[in-house]
């Protein structure tokens, strides 16, 4: 089955391509749009921010590909409402001021976002949310192939969300620090990426994604191998985040050299979700709307995730 | 393609295997404690179905290091049983395991979260390394040896469900043989906390789909279907205990903590889930409830059965009068008492109920009562209005 993205919308630290720097705190931080313009002010007050960055993207992109209400609503958070559940437990654990909120606690469950747009859609739609740390976009993607597939929905919207917060920003540095992995380290990231997915033909068209089920990544060596055609214009964007967990990236960059790569990172950030993003940089750049002159018009881009002791993975769009 | 229950595991309150589970069912003998004053940091004190081992005691059973949080302990154990009644070898074939949870690795992020608030330098940052739902799954993965495919899923109290319908996908797809899947969490003091501040809890024994009822008693455990493709059981003779034959997952789409009155997420999700398997209504013996026993549950669970079930109203029960509600691992946990009710012949007690609810006249089974049943449904609703039923039928 043909499937294709038929309306995408971000929300991130991307600028422009000129800008591939962290902030001065070392970290990416989405510049976030006007959200009273996309969402009613009133709902928007009791909102967090994250609920904030995935609802305002997922009605801009409903409205991009012209879809009313889709029939399934998929998210993927790595690390889900971060600020609500820091905060939760910060009060919590504080035997002087254990003020603890619902709101807080309500807010902190990963399903919230999902949850929050079929809520606002009105909807009775299919619901689930994927939380499997790197792997949870990829994982959401492949259950909104699987249904459309099944037939059991026309379309989804597909999105994948995680916040940067104070804490997290703290508490992984200490991590990096005491795995002794941040030389090089791009740095920090957090954002929001939706996407409006199914059979209609559109510019951007969904080839493939591939999961790797083995330690050798058998399974997208082959495909890069035998049935890409890497002299096609084509653009490879890798989740490379500085450091020495880019390692695990060498044995895949003798096979696709010297084919035009992007450090996609180095516009967003590193966080569990950021293959969204990627996503979203490759459909504007196979539209023409954002060029990178090492390839400036790309027939097909490859989104190529390798991290150590997990699957690899791969998604293949390309242009119509 | 279809897809089989070929084995299953449990840990809750009212045991440690899916028999002890069962024994404890059929004679009414529920796990829930009448104190929580042993867990820190809460404001209050609540009933709570915790299991009676320590993470040490759990980690020497299921060989496996003590510093797991414990949702990965009770996890590994429940996940243990399933993948060993079949003695299918698991990397053999296409294998996955498909996990839903709630707190993941918080029970460990809050003994660090202790010393850290007192001092922002202090507490071992390691303690923070398996804070992720999806660490947990990883943990357990690689024990079981389900390694080719791993994935969480969290839907906050319908995230078992949502992982056994996914992966029952997985399998129909043929993009896996075999997957382990269910749900696992902990008792911690987040959720404790958490649901004390949202007025949910009861101070007293739950009494789900009871008129008094008051709100639900917390607990913890795991629960997992092994499921393997009709092939794999053909080719190797295994012994089949039901059929995932229908599954739905739907929005209620009314409020983020509470369902609406008439119920439209539970009615959508029983009512795709009987579609799908080609039966109707009438074809249910018994119904495994949500039934949390808080207000607004339980009559929207309620009002979604009488619209649906005009003609005949099947069995029902709620077993979280037994073994508190588990939260993201209820799902499972409730899977395998739906698998075992339907191998059993047997409807399950719901336990402290006297009196219907106000306009609904729906009486839970308060006995065990041998029935001839082909069809059972499980009921799985979470915050978020996210509502997923699954079918089981008798092959």
């Amino acid at each position: 089955m043909d499937l294709y993205i038929n309306g995408t919308f971000s929300i991130s630290a991307f600028e422009s391509l000129q800008k591939q720097m962290a902030d001065n705190t070392g970290t990416f931080t989405c510049i976030e749009p006007d959200y009273k313009q996309i969402i009613d002010p009133r709902l928007l007050r009791r909102m967090s921010r994250i609920m904030r960055m995935g609802l305002a993207s997922a009605i801009k992109t409903l409205e991009v590909a012209n879809v009313q209400t889709p029939q399934a609503v998929i998210t993927a958070t790595g690390l889900g409402c971060l600020d609500d559940t820091g905060n939760f437990l910060v009060k919590m654990c504080d035997p002087e001021n254990r003020m603890m909120n619902p709101t807080a606690f309500i807010q902190s469950i990963h399903n919230t976002v999902g949850g929050q747009i079929a809520m606002h859609l009105k909807s009775n739609c299919y619901n689930n949310t994927f939380t499997q740390d790197v792997l949870s976009f990829e994982h959401a993607l492949l259950d909104t192939i699987m249904l459309l597939e099944e037939g059991a929905v026309e379309s989804v919207l597909l999105g994948g969300i995680d916040e940067l917060t104070e804490l997290k920003h703290e508490l992984s540095s200490r991590l990096n620090k005491a795995q002794k992995e941040s030389a090089g380290y791009y740095g920090q990231g957090e954002g929001s990426a939706f996407f409006s997915i199914s059979a209609v033909p559109s510019p951007v068209k969904l080839e493939t994604l591939i999961l790797s089920q083995d330690a050798k990544q058998t399974d997208i060596t082959d495909y890069i191998s035998n049935q890409l055609d890497l002299t096609e214009n084509t653009l490879i964007f890798t989740g490379k985040c500085g450091g020495n967990r880019d390692e695990a990236y060498k044995h895949i960059e003798e096979i696709i050299k010297p084919t035009a790569t992007i450090e996609y990172k180095k516009y967003c950030g590193d966080y569990p979700t950021s293959s969204s993003f990627a996503v979203w940089l490759a459909c504007v750049v196979l539209q023409q709307k954002v060029i990178f002159t090492v390839m400036p018009q790309p027939k097909q881009i490859i989104i190529y995730h390798a991290y150590p002791y997990r699957p690899h993975t791969l998604i293949h769009l390309s242009v119509c | 393609m279809r897809v089989f229950v070929a084995g299953m595991g449990v840990f809750t309150a009212i045991g440690e295997s899916c028999a002890g589970n069962m024994a404890a069912l059929l004679d009414k003998k529920h796990g829930i404690r009448a104190s929580s004053c042993e867990i820190d940091n809460l404001m209050g004190d609540f009933p709570i179905a915790k299991i009676p081992y320590t993470n040490s005691e759990i980690a020497q059973k299921a060989g496996v290091p003590p510093s797991w949080p414990r949702t990965a302990l009770l996890g590994v154990i429940a996940a243990q049983e399933a993948s060993a009644a079949s003695g299918l070898d698991f990397t053999k074939y296409r294998s996955g395991f498909i996990s839903g949870t709630t707190v993941g690795g918080m029970d460990s992020t809050e003994n660090f979260f202790y010393s850290y608030s007192k001092n922002k330098n202090s507490g071992h940052i390691s303690q923070i390394v398996n804070h992720e739902c999806g660490r947990i799954s990883h943990l357990i993965a690689g024990n079981i040896h389900a390694n080719d495919f791993v994935t969480t899923l969290n839907t906050a109290c319908s995230s078992a469900a949502n992982a056994i319908a996914f992966a029952t996908r997985m399998i129909k797809s043929g993009r896996l043989e075999i997957a382990v899947a269910g749900g696992t969490d902990a008792i911690t003091a987040f959720t404790l906390n958490g649901f004390n501040t949202l007025l949910l809890l009861d101070d007293e024994l739950c009494r789900p789909f009871d008129a008094r009822r008051k709100g639900l008693n917390l607990g913890e455990g795991a629960g997992y279907l092994l499921l393997v493709s009709e092939e794999i059981t053909r080719q190797n003779n295994c012994l089949i205990l039901a059929e995932v034959s229908g599954y739905a997952n739907a929005s209620d789409s009314f409020h983020q903590t509470a369902l609406s009155d008439q119920g439209n997420g539970p009615y959508l999700a029983m009512e795709r889930a009987i579609k799908m398997a080609g039966i109707t209504a009438n074809d249910i013996g018994y119904i495994n409830l949500h039934g949390t026993a808080t207000p607004n549950n339980d009559l929207s669970e309620g009002n979604a059965i009488l619209r649906l079930f005009t003609e005949k109203i099947p069995a029902v029960s709620s077993t979280k009068s037994y073994t508190g509600h588990t939260l993201g691992a209820s799902g499972g946990v409730e899977a395998v008492y739906s698998v075992s009710a339907l191998l059993n012949q047997t409807t399950l007690p719901n336990l402290r109920f006297e009196i219907p609810m106000p306009g609904t006249e729906l009486f839970p089974e308060t006995d065990a009562r041998n029935l001839d049943l082909k069809h059972v449904l499980s009921n799985s609703f979470g915050f978020g209005g996210n509502c997923c039923s699954l079918l089981f039928s008798k092959v």
